[in-house]
């Protein structure tokens, strides 16, 4: 019996102590956490953008910041000169700077020099002292007159597409500028990064030849060139003509006509141009690109 | 003019005092040289991103401290009764008026300037280029703006019952005017009807803040402003702050004190 007392007196004094308390907590913590670890990183693996901490927070309301930073790079390409949503947008529909690129069909009406039309009274008028209001674009006729200008606009592509990886523009914009300023490695990288998240992106395999055409890798150029050619009666024969991309099937044939011709293999050529024939508006131009072609003339520029 | 000096300095004394300046300089230099650190395709003179947040982080600050300054003067000498031995001395309500609000603008005037050194800093670190004229003119416009709403908000506070109303409802009129301010005509010709004459009411009636803020000028390197447009500029804002002032005095020349 005493000795009982004397083990019951022992156990009480050493868990009566607070730190022995902490001790097990901690243990009993480390243990649950074990347990509980393995569930919660299998259902985090589940999660579409696991490990992404920007897709965790803001959710699918990110693509509204990426949109907000892709339309951001074009009023750079302004420098400042846009239209508000209380000005007429129409000669914005489409960006400039993925317009002048060729990367994106043209939408845009309407005037672009003076959507703000004359001023209202002579508040309107002293205002518009104040903020950029004639249209220029970055590179041709920047205000400063820097040189490689263009650049400003990528930190605002690259924010865009940390945001919303499926925007293909994005990419395919940023790459193209970043071309024309000589970053060719950098634009390529990029590019590549935009495969990753868009493996069927006809888009961005027609831009990666573009780029592997002007590091003179000509072979390179030709098989993304096909690929995306593939990819796009994949995805677009089936569907009805006017919802077909075919400003983007026009681009390709004509790259690879073009790239056909500057090798020699003429036949190939003519292919190309003939079935890109039924994909265009006016089928003139391309009937009399054919017949110069055959007639041996060089193959001009769109 | 001297005792107008003399309250003047006391606020002054009162903002070197204060946390505010130090917190809001410390954190925008924290943004600024974070997103100053990011690389951007291996190109270390992009540098209008930069210039465009170091700005709005700079706008964002200008009001919280114009606004939350010359919120507290009034009220916090009413609240602890130092107001009456400032008006035996004798000091006329229209001196502390002027004193209050010279006070609260050099401030925010100082530490514009604090804020104005740290962009030229970063822009001109970035991109090599120092368009010096610029940046005063853009640094001066600001300054304009900060004694307009100084002067609003000393009005705000006589009228509304608390600074937290002021602070409150003067930051949405100053935020409203700076969003809105330019476009209130395009909207009042749409609307139409009695709502869009009330709306081109408002647009002739408010001061347009608006035309202080010319950070796209700056961040995408436009030509200097037109010196006559400044001039013209500080005219207005001083017209504009003067009647908020006149307008103060006259209610709290009334004011019951106790």
């Amino acid at each position: 019996m005493n000795a009982n007392n004397s083990v019951l007196d022992a156990a009480e004094s050493v868990f009566g102590r607070p730190w022995i308390h902490i001790v097990m907590l901690f243990g009993l913590a480390f243990i649950l956490s074990t347990l509980i670890h393995p569930e919660i990183s299998a259902f985090h693996a589940r999660r579409p953008d696991s490990g992404d901490p920007l897709a965790s927070i803001l959710g699918d309301g990110r693509k509204l910041f990426a949109n907000h930073f892709y339309v951001k790079a074009d009023v750079y390409f302004h420098s400042g000169y846009y239209p508000t949503i209380f000005d007429n947008r129409e000669s914005h529909q489409t960006a400039h700077m993925a317009e002048d690129a060729g990367v994106a069909e043209g939408k845009n009406t309407g005037d672009e020099e003076h959507f703000l039309g004359k001023s209202s009274d002579w508040i309107d008028a002293h205002s518009r002292k104040h903020f950029p209001s004639v249209h220029t674009h970055l590179g041709e006729d920047s205000p400063d007159g820097r040189k490689n200008a263009e650049r400003e606009i990528l930190p605002w592509l690259k924010f865009s597409a940390k945001l919303d990886p499926n925007k293909i523009e994005t990419y395919t914009v940023a790459a193209y500028w970043l071309r024309r300023t000589g970053a060719d490695g950098e634009a390529e990288a990029f590019l590549r990064e935009g495969l990753r998240a868009n493996p069927d992106s006809v888009e961005i395999l027609f831009e990666l030849g573009r780029c592997r055409y002007d590091a003179k890798d000509v072979e390179h150029a030709r098989n993304l060139w096909a690929l995306a050619w593939r990819r796009w009666q994949q995805q677009e024969v089936g569907k009805p003509a006017e919802q077909q991309n075919r400003f983007i099937a026009a681009a390709i044939l004509m790259h690879l006509a073009r790239l056909e011709h500057a090798a020699g293999d003429i036949n190939q050529c003519i292919r190309c141009l003939e079935t890109l024939l039924p994909l265009k508006q006016n089928p003139d131009e391309i009937l009399k690109r054919i017949a110069d072609v055959k007639a041996g003339l060089p193959l001009t520029a769109e | 003019m001297h005792i107008i000096l003399a309250v003047a300095g006391v606020v002054i004394l009162e903002m070197i005092r204060r946390k505010d300046v130090y917190v809001l300089l410390f954190l925008t230099a924290l943004i600024t040289l974070l997103l100053g650190s990011v690389n951007l395709f291996g190109d270390p003179n992009i540098a209008r991103y930069l210039k465009e947040v170091c700005l709005t982080l700079i706008w964002i600050s200008s009001v919280v401290i114009a606004i939350a300054t010359a919120a507290r003067q009034i009220p916090a000498e009413k609240e602890s009764r130092t107001i009456f031995p400032l008006l035996a001395k004798p000091v006329t309500r229209a001196q502390v008026m002027l004193g209050k609000f010279f006070g609260c603008w050099t401030a925010c005037v100082l530490s514009l300037a604090l804020f104005y050194a740290f962009f030229c800093l970063v822009s001109g670190t970035k991109e090599h280029y120092w368009p010096i004229t610029n940046y005063f003119q853009a640094f001066w416009l600001h300054a304009v703006f900060c004694a307009v709403v100084v002067a609003m908000t000393l009005m705000g506070s006589v009228l509304l019952a608390a600074p937290s109303s002021t602070i409150t409802i003067v930051g949405v009129v100053v935020l409203g005017i700076l969003l809105l301010g330019r476009h209130l005509n395009k909207v009042a010709a749409k609307t139409g009807g009695l709502a869009g004459d009330l709306l081109s009411a408002i647009y002739f009636a408010i001061p347009h803040l608006e035309w202080y803020d010319v950070r796209d000028l700056i961040i995408h390197n436009w030509p200097a402003i037109n010196w006559t447009v400044i001039a013209t500029d500080t005219l207005y804002g001083a017209a504009f702050a003067g009647l908020f002032l006149v307008a103060a005095w006259a209610r709290f020349r009334r004011m019951a004190l106790n």
